[in-house]
């Protein structure tokens, strides 16, 4: 039986989750199949916006960590 | 030169507890980002941040030296795990359910590198930053809860379902609901974000 990629394929797939051959399935239906590459193209899109808002962590926080070791 | 950077955390958390300073600052650099901007997004407060996230590395510290480390080299889920327990004992400490937004005091400029940027770049750079922040703080909390600790957290999905206790498939529904949602109030509300 063939698998269909579901969404939370793409989910895995994205971040790295599935293993080469399953990845390579994956891909070969993002290939294949335009509404599949559509949703691979907006969730990634949505994951790019995502790391616009990560803040920075500041130095001093790190050196009073230090300061307690 | 050093070749921590080069090790494994199981090696480097040994090597701490061997009482090598370093090994927990290559710990500290490695994960810092992390376990910070997960504790940035639930809580939403830059001041609470930083308390949480020494808290959080001060426990870890503990921890390690009493030797009640045993995660088998897992050194982040179980970091996160401390830092998730310290959020969640604050709000039940505050009684407050966890959606502390952003005092109006507080500017992006504090935390951004913007050496390359001009003023009104920087502008709407900051505009896009909190209009992403805003969209996340319109998740359900548990919906919220899965993206912070997938995407800024770096943990697996399995991990997240370990941590949450519950089943992966609820960890992979609630990130595609997020992402659902995200996305509909883009196409919605989301003109701040085109150029």
């Amino acid at each position: 039986m063939i698998k269909r990629t579901t969404y939370s394929d793409l989910l895995q797939y994205a971040y790295n989750e599935k293993g080469l051959c399953e990845g390579d399935r994956i891909q070969r239906d993002i290939d294949g199949d335009p509404l599949i590459a559509q949703e691979y193209k907006e969730l990634i899109g949505t994951l790019e916006l995502l790391n616009l808002a990560a803040p920075s962590v500041s130095d001093e926080s790190v050196k009073r960590i230090l300061s307690f070791c | 030169m050093s070749k921590l950077h080069l090790m494994d955390d199981k090696d480097l958390v040994r090597l701490y507890q061997q009482g090598n300073q370093e090994a927990i600052s290559e710990l500290i650099d490695r994960y810092k980002q992390r376990i910070h901007s997960s504790i940035f997004f639930l809580v939403r407060n830059p001041e609470l941040t930083e308390d949480l996230f020494q808290d959080t590395f001060i426990k870890i510290i503990q921890s390690l030296r009493k030797n009640h480390y045993n995660e088998q080299g897992k050194f982040l889920p179980w970091a996160l795990r401390i830092a998730h327990n310290l959020v969640i004992d604050y709000f039940r400490k505050q009684k407050l359910m966890p959606l502390q937004y952003d005092s109006e005091e507080f500017s992006v400029f504090d935390i951004m590198a913007s050496n390359s940027k001009n003023a009104s770049e920087q502008i709407i750079h900051d505009e896009k930053i909190n209009y992403v922040r805003a969209l996340l703080d319109k998740l359900p909390f548990e919906q919220k809860e899965v993206v912070i600790l997938r995407h800024y957290g770096g943990l697996s999905f399995k991990e997240i379902a370990q941590l949450l206790d519950i089943n992966i498939n609820t960890a992979l529904g609630r990130m595609h609901y997020a992402i659902l949602k995200m996305r509909e109030l883009v196409s919605k509300e989301g003109n701040v974000l085109k150029d």
